[in-house]
């Protein structure tokens, strides 16, 4: 192709898009009657025109049955007034503002700015004594609660940043309302009523809602205003006049305390900002590190908008006919958080056995610095990048196990040492930096030459079947070429195992249903149709064995297994209170356990708490 | 551009008028998936995502700050969501690097095409759909993606040699 056939070749293409000067281009009329393949090149792309028509209107075809189904979806959330309701709340409370405080809302959302004026009072002073008087006259206000969590200064390739966002309405007269809306969807309604001393929580996600007694002294400790007076009290340093989206006020900052609702805070710090004309809230804030955790967090309160009237109205739940009431117990549900990190506590491996059988290497490189990752994404992508660059398990395997045959005579091994070691090289991978380290796959992959040994040996101990597979997962992500094929066989194998034992009249137990949840992933890509049988057998035995608490997400994987909708909502999907170093066990499947020494909260599905002993 | 239909509309939202949302689904829906398409690629997950977008319209329109401009709102939903979606599906990591597993249960019989179609990038993907599914110039193109129109027809020219060029890969091509 000349350089002529290059450049004529841009001009057919834009003449084809639509755009072009056109075969009325006297040179590009001369060069296709001279060059045959620029002509073939027109004839092509004129082919492909026509297909990409013909593409695009077979689709657009359907849009009618499309749009039907849109208004049918949208029929079903207007039958439920749940929309309805949210919205024209949310017009009343709009109605009320003033159209300066709506852009200037909007500039803040926007900016999250502060803009000093210059340090020290030039005038009015806010009387800091009167303002805890003010707040008593305060019989309603509404303001927004975000939540933003980030790593601060992490071990590179661990940095995240999260950030939740809820509108809390309040009266002194009716009680409290929170909306959480999680990336500018609402996903949940709470509302603590004075009015029957109750709390209703509605669950947007997964249509439920839970109605139970709450003390009325609940209801008024939800007063935010009452976490103002902590730093009223002092004592607190004066953080002199700034303004605040076109706000003058006034701060003061108290440093130790905690302040507002949300998660303990190790030295925190707290300001408060007040307008210096009506001596009311305007920016609230409480920074500092997450107990038991790594994670900074910064609760900001603004959007405060005070006596604006609310109505029993606004605080009466509207709860859709489609919702369930939550009549399981909540055990059944995966622990917040920190009751999690309270009750699991990192465990230290004693790696002395491989030490004295020579498996332990000195050859450890040190960790590969991460540049510039900052979220999730970036954290897989480092990840993959050095797990990319580690040789292939299969290249490897015939290796390792010779050398593991030199130094443990595998065949007169007993199966319980080859699950002891397996499990202690695996543990130790994690401890030589697991997925973020270069050499750590030696570890990892040596775990896996013994634990399939010891699987090939007991084929049905489904306790070694999940060693195996912790094993495999360990050192191969969802992205991983092995994996697949390798884990679907085991899922299997131990399923149809646990259907055979379960019809003999075992009971189900949870080791099934992390069995099953795996496998119906496991199969939902290439093999849909097996995954059915499987959701159904986990749906069908949620009540004997114990994780009905999850029927809500397995109805839903159960409908997309025929919809093809995509597992966008799935098992798999670690809960939004997951803390985000979490994210580097990403792309593992529901049972993955991960290193001994984890001692945050393990992912989706975590095992129920055991029952606490009935009274005798 | 402003749309002073739609905001009478939106306001009657926001005083509970069920049927106005409809009919302010009714005219946006095609653009909507049209962006979902662009985007995804993928004709279920674009009516999925399409019809999320809707749903959250819905729910949050009383913090739309301008009624009369209904239509950059809800697109901006649903870029956002499309995002989110592909974010998701990249967390998971259980699809392979090309999206191939998802798409196959529809009625589209040029599966080469639909192949070429996925393995475009966004940046092309999305103007070739506004062109050949909307029926858009370069010039409407360009302002719905608030690019230059000029910079429009260098993408859609781009994204016409680049399937040309994976059609062409392998011997796919008729």
């Amino acid at each position: 192709m000349t350089n002529d056939c290059e450049r004529m070749r841009e001009e057919i293409a834009g003449f084809v898009a639509g755009m072009g000067q056109g075969l009325g281009s006297e040179e590009l009329r001369r060069h296709l009657d001279s060059c045959a393949d620029c002509r073939d090149y027109l004839r092509a792309l004129q082919q492909e025109d026509t297909s990409l028509a013909d593409h695009f209107a077979a689709i657009d075809a359907e849009m009618a049955g499309r749009q039907e189904r849109m208004l049918q979806a949208l029929k079903r959330v207007d039958t439920s007034n749940q929309a309805d309701r949210i919205f024209i709340w949310r017009g009343i409370i709009m109605s009320r503002l003033s159209k300066a405080a709506i852009a200037a809302a909007i500039v803040l959302a926007a900016a999250l700015g502060v803009a000093y004026l210059g340090g020290h009072f030039d005038g009015t002073s806010v009387a800091w004594a009167g303002v805890a008087q003010k707040l008593d006259q305060v019989r309603d206000f509404v303001y927004r609660q975000r939540q933003i969590n980030s790593s601060g200064v992490r071990t590179p390739g661990f940095e995240f940043k999260q950030e939740w966002e809820t509108w809390c309405y309040y009266s002194s007269e009716f009680g409290s309302r929170w909306d959480q809306y999680s990336e500018g969807r609402l996903i949940g309604q709470y509302y603590t009523l004075v009015k029957g001393q109750q709390f209703v929580g509605l669950s947007i996600v997964s249509k439920t809602f839970r109605r139970q007694p709450e003390p009325v002294t609940q209801t008024t400790s939800l007063d935010p205003m009452c976490e103002l007076r902590p730093i009223l009290a002092g004592p607190y340093v004066k953080l002199g006049r700034t303004t605040i989206d076109g706000i003058v006020v006034e701060g003061i900052e108290v440093q130790g305390q905690k302040v507002m609702n949300g998660p303990l805070l190790d030295d925190a710090v707290s300001r408060l900002w007040v307008d210096i004309r009506t001596e009311l809230p305007v920016w609230m804030e409480s920074e500092g590190k997450v107990r038991g955790s790594d994670t900074y967090a910064r609760l900001i309160r603004d959007q405060f908008r005070c006596n604006i009237g609310l109505t029993e109205a606004d605080f009466t739940p509207v709860i859709p006919a489609d919702f369930k009431q939550e009549d399981r117990p909540a055990e059944n549900r995966p622990k917040q958080p920190d009751t999690v990190l309270a009750a699991q506590k990192p465990v230290d491996v004693d790696f002395g056995p491989l030490q004295e059988l020579g498996l332990l290497s000195d050859d450890q490189t040190p960790l590969q610095p991460i540049q510039a990752v900052t979220g999730i994404e970036e954290i897989l992508a480092a990840r993959d990048k050095v797990m990319g660059a580690w040789p292939r398990y299969a290249d490897l395997r015939d290796s390792l196990r010779q050398e593991l045959d030199e130094k443990l005579n595998l065949k007169s091994c007993p199966v319980d040492k080859l699950v002891q070691l397996g499990v202690l090289l695996r543990e130790k991978y994690w401890d030589v930096g697991g997925d973020f380290s270069s050499t750590s796959y030696r570890y990892g992959y040596m775990a896996r030459v013994l634990l399939e040994l010891a699987h090939a040996q007991e084929p049905n101990d489904l306790t070694i079947g999940d060693e195996l597979a912790e094993a495999i997962m360990s050192i191969e992500t969802l992205k991983g070429e092995d994996f697949w094929p390798a884990l679907r066989e085991l899922r299997a194998a131990q399923f149809r195992q646990a259907c055979a034992e379960v019809e003999s009249g075992r009971q189900p137990v949870w080791e099934d249903f992390a069995r099953g949840c795996d496998l119906t992933i496991l199969f939902y890509y290439e093999q849909p149709e097996e995954a059915v049988p499987v959701a159904d057998w986990l749906i069908s035995h949620a009540q004997a064995g114990g994780w009905a608490g999850y029927m809500d997400l397995l109805e839903r994987i159960r409908s997309r297994l025929t919809t093809k909708g995509g597992l966008w909502y799935n098992i798999y999907t670690p809960p939004g209170s997951a803390y985000p170093e979490e994210f580097r066990y990403g792309n593992r499947l529901p049972s993955f356990r991960g290193p001994a020494k984890r001692a945050v909260v393990p992912s989706y599905p975590l095992q129920p708490q055991p029952a606490q002993p009935q009274d005798q | 551009m402003n749309d002073h239909a739609d905001e009478h509309l939106v306001l009657a939202c926001r005083q509970g008028d069920k049927a106005a949302y409809a009919v302010l689904v009714k005219k946006h829906y095609k653009r909507v998936f049209a962006l979902c398409l662009g985007i995804l690629a993928n004709v279920h997950d674009a009516e999925d995502v399409a019809q999320e977008t809707m749903l959250r319209g819905l729910q949050n329109i009383g913090r739309l700050a301008r009624a009369d401009r209904f239509e950059p709102w809800i697109l901006r939903i649903a870029r956002n969501l499309c995002l989110d979606f592909l974010r998701r599906q990249k967390r998971a990591k259980m699809l392979p690097a090309e999206p191939e597993t998802v798409a196959e249960a529809g009625t589209h019989e040029n599966h080469d095409l639909e192949r070429a179609l996925r393995r475009l990038s966004q940046e092309l993907r999305l103007p070739l759909t506004m062109y050949y599914f909307e029926h858009k110039d370069a010039g409407s193109i360009a302002r719905q993606l608030h690019i230059s129109p000029s910079l429009a027809y260098e993408r859609l020219k781009a994204a016409r040699q680049q399937l040309h060029a994976l059609l062409t890969e392998g011997g796919s091509h008729d």
